[in-house]
C-alpha cells in the first residue's frame, strides 16, 4: 500500500542535544500506528516534525507524495493532516462551538470572512454534529478554559476530526482520562473510517496496544524497533527500555 | 443489546457521574477560591479606600473646589461626565494598544507616536478642507470637514503601522524585548521628524460647528463636544466588539491571544491576522490621537504623554483585553476628573499622585490588571 508519511533519514539537534537521529518511517494509507518509548526518546520531537510545528536538522519529510520539509504547519491541513497535542490545547477564551467552527473555517478558508454567509451558519451546525460525536453536545456554549480536562481532550479530538482529515497525529490523547474516559476515547478511534491514517504517541500500553496494528518503539532519538503489538509486547530489549529488566 | 456495548453504556454512565462531580468540585473550588481572594488583605484595603472615598466625595469633602457632592450634586454631575467623556477617549487610545499586546505580547511603544502622527495630519487636510490655516471658527467646520480630516489622519496611522510591523517586526516574533526597543527608537526617530514637519507649537484640531455649544445640566453649563466625544468613543467599542466577537477574523484573533502556534495548526496564516491587527490597532491609535487633538490639542510630548495614558490603562485593565481597556479608562478617567475637584484646595496640586495610587491599588489586588490573564 502506498505511504501518505515518509520520514527520511530525520535528525533534529537543539543546540548540542540530538533529539531525533537518522529515523526512517512509511506510514500507509489507513494504518494504525502507535509510536511508544520512555520520556525524552524522541518522540513528540517526531510528531513535531511531521506537523511541521519543527523543521528537521536534516533528512526529509514526505506527506502524500509533497516534500514538506521545509514547508510552515499552517500547510498541513491542506495536504489533509491534523494533530493534537500532548497538553489539550483547545482555544481557553473560545466556546466549544467557536473552536470547532475555527478548525472548520481554517481548514476551508473562511476565516477570513468579515460577516457570515448561509455557509458559515451551516459549518456552525456542522461543528455542533461534531461535539455531539465526541459527546460534547451538552457543552456546546461553555468555555474551552471550563471544561474539565477529559472534556478538553475530547474538544481537541473534535477540532482534528471537524477537517475529515486523512492523516492524524493523536500525542498522548489518553493522557490525564478517567478509565470511562478512556474507553470512550478508544471506542470513538476504533469509530473512525479504515481509510483514516492514524498515528499516535501513548503511554497507556492499553489504549495503544488495542488501536495499533503496529507498534513503533523509539529510544534516545533513535527507533528501535517495530513491529505488530504481540512481537512489540514479547520483546526483550522493549522490557528493558521500559523496565529495565528482560521479559519473564 | 450485546453485553460488550451493555458494558460501555455502564462505564459511560459511571462516568457521566464523574465528570458531572467533576464539574461540581471544580465550580465548588472556584468559590472557594473567590472566598480565598476575598480574604486578601489587600482587597480589604481596596474596599475600605473605595468606600471612604465614596463618603468624601458624598458628604464630607467641604472646602475643596467641587464641594460636597451632597451640597452640591451639579458639580458631582459635571464630574462625572468629565470622567466618562474622558474614559471614552482613553478607551479608543488604549484599545488599540491592547489589541496587539493581546495578539502579538509585543509592547508597541510607538502607539503614542502614531497618536500623534494621525492628530497632526488630521489637522493639516482640516485645514486645507476650511481653507483657513489659524482662528478656524467651528462655525465654518461641517461635519465632514472633520470625518475626513480624521479618516485621513487615521489611515495614515494606519499604514504607518502596518509598515513598522511589515519592516521591523515580523522579522522578530517572538522576541519582545527586541520589539520593544524597535517600537522605542522608531517613537524617538518619529518625534524628531515630527518636529521638523509640524513645528513646535501647540495645535488644535476643531470640532464640527454642529456639536459646539453648550447645554446646561444640573444648573452647570457643559460642552456638547465631549459627549460628542464620548459617542465616538461608544461607537468605536461597539464595532470593536461586534468585529472581535461576530466576525471569523475576530474568532481567529482571540483563539490567536490564548495560542499562536495553534491557530497555525489549523491552517491558518497568523502572520496576516498580526498585519491585519496591527493595522486595526494603529488606526485606533489614529482615531484617538484626533479625538485627543480636538479635545486638547496636539504637541510635541503628547505622543509620550498619551502612550503613558495607554499604558496606564492597559495595566490597570490588564494587557491584550477589551473588557479590560474598557474597565481601565473608566476608572482612570474617573480618577483624572475627580482628583482636582475633590481634593482639598491646597492639595489639588497632587491630583496627578492619586493615578499612582489608584495603579498600585489595583496591582496589589490584581496583579494581572482586571481582566488580565498570565501571558
Amino acid at each position: 500500500m502506498a505511504s501518505v508519511v515518509e520520514i527520511r533519514e530525520v535528525t533534529v539537534a537543539f543546540g548540542g542535544l540530538r533529539a531525533l537521529r537518522g529515523v526512517d518511517l512509511d506510514i500507509a494509507q489507513g494504518e494504525r500506528l502507535a509510536v511508544i518509548g520512555p520520556n525524552g526518546a524522541g518522540k513528540t520531537t517526531l510528531f513535531n516534525v511531521i506537523a511541521g510545528d519543527i523543521a528537521p536538522t536534516t533528512g526529509t519529510v514526505v506527506i502524500r507524495g509533497q516534500d514538506c520539509t521545509r514547508r510552515p504547519s499552517r500547510h498541513r491541513p491542506r495536504l489533509g493532516l491534523a494533530r493534537t497535542y500532548q497538553k489539550a490545547r483547545a482555544f481557553a477564551g473560545l466556546t466549544v462551538r467557536e473552536n470547532i467552527y475555527l478548525a472548520l473555517a481554517g481548514h476551508r478558508g473562511r476565516h477570513r470572512a468579515l460577516w457570515r454567509t448561509p455557509a458559515d451558519r451551516a459549518m456552525g451546525d456542522e461543528a455542533a454534529d461534531v461535539a455531539d460525536r465526541v459527546w460534547l453536545s451538552g457543552q456546546l456554549d461553555e468555555l474551552a478554559g471550563e471544561l474539565a480536562h477529559g472534556q478538553r481532550r475530547q474538544l481537541e479530538l473534535a477540532m482534528a476530526i471537524a477537517t475529515r482529515p486523512d492523516v492524524m497525529l493523536l500525542d498522548e490523547p489518553a493522557s490525564g482520562l478517567s478509565r470511562g474516559e478512556r474507553e470512550r476515547l478508544v471506542e470513538l478511534l476504533e469509530s473512525f473510517d479504515d481509510r483514516l491514517t492514524l498515528l499516535l504517541i501513548e503511554h497507556d500500553m492499553d489504549v495503544a496496544f488495542r488501536i495499533a496494528q503496529r507498534v513503533v518503539v523509539m529510544a534516545d532519538g533513535e527507533q528501535v524497533m517495530a513491529g505488530t503489538p504481540d512481537e512489540v509486547r514479547a520483546d526483550p530489549h522493549v522490557h528493558r527500555i521500559y523496565l529495565g529488566t528482560e521479559a519473564a | 443489546m450485546t453485553p460488550a456495548s451493555n458494558g460501555l453504556d455502564q462505564v459511560r454512565r459511571e462516568d457521566e457521574r464523574t465528570t458531572s462531580t467533576e464539574v461540581r468540585s471544580r465550580s465548588a473550588a472556584s468559590v472557594r477560591s473567590r472566598l480565598t481572594e476575598l480574604r486578601r488583605p489587600s482587597v480589604w484595603v481596596a474596599a475600605v479606600v473605595a468606600v471612604a472615598v465614596a463618603a468624601w466625595v458624598l458628604v464630607l469633602a467641604d472646602g475643596t473646589p467641587a464641594g460636597a457632592a451632597a451640597d452640591d450634586p451639579g458639580k458631582f454631575l459635571v464630574t462625572v461626565l468629565d470622567a466618562v467623556t474622558f474614559a471614552g477617549l482613553l478607551f479608543v487610545a488604549a484599545s488599540g494598544f491592547t489589541l496587539i499586546f493581546g495578539l502579538m505580547r509585543t509592547v508597541n511603544m510607538a502607539h503614542g507616536s502614531l497618536f500623534l502622527l494621525a492628530a497632526y495630519v488630521a489637522i493639516r487636510v482640516q485645514e486645507a478642507m476650511v481653507g483657513r490655516s489659524r482662528n478656524i471658527d467651528p462655525a465654518d467646520v461641517g461635519l465632514l470637514d472633520w470625518l475626513v480630516p480624521m479618516l485621513a489622519g487615521a489611515g495614515v496611522a494606519a499604514v504607518l503601522g502596518l509598515a513598522i510591523q511589515q519592516v521591523f517586526l515580523q522579522w522578530n516574533e517572538g522576541q519582545e524585548m527586541r520589539q520593544t526597543l524597535l517600537t522605542l527608537a522608531i517613537t524617538v526617530v518619529l518625534a524628531d521628524q515630527m518636529l521638523r514637519e509640524f513645528g513646535g507649537l501647540a495645535q488644535r484640531m476643531v470640532w464640527p460647528g454642529a456639536v459646539t455649544h453648550f447645554f446646561t445640566i444640573g444648573g452647570e453649563r457643559y460642552a456638547a463636544t465631549r459627549l460628542f466625544m464620548l459617542g465616538i468613543a461608544v461607537l468605536v467599542g461597539v464595532l470593536l466588539w461586534l468585529w472581535l466577537n461576530r466576525t471569523s477574523v475576530g474568532m481567529v484573533i482571540r483563539a490567536g491571544v490564548d495560542d499562536r502556534q495553534m491557530v497555525r495548526g489549523l491552517g491558518i496564516n497568523i502572520k496576516r491576522v498580526f498585519a491585519l491587527t496591527f493595522l486595526v490597532g494603529s488606526f485606533l491609535a489614529g482615531v484617538g490621537g484626533v479625538l485627543g487633538a480636538s479635545f486638547a490639542g496636539a504637541a510635541p510630548g503628547t505622543d509620550g504623554s498619551w502612550l503613558l495614558n495607554s499604558l496606564v490603562v492597559v495595566i490597570i485593565g490588564g494587557l491584550g483585553s477589551l473588557k479590560g481597556a474598557a474597565a481601565g479608562s473608566l476608572l482612570y478617567g474617573t480618577v483624572v476628573a475627580f482628583s482636582p475637584a475633590y481634593l482639598p484646595s491646597q492639595y489639588s496640586y497632587y491630583a496627578i499622585i492619586m493615578t499612582f495610587g489608584l495603579l498600585a491599588l489595583v496591582l496589589a489586588v490584581r496583579p494581572y490588571g482586571l481582566f488580565g490573564r498570565p501571558a
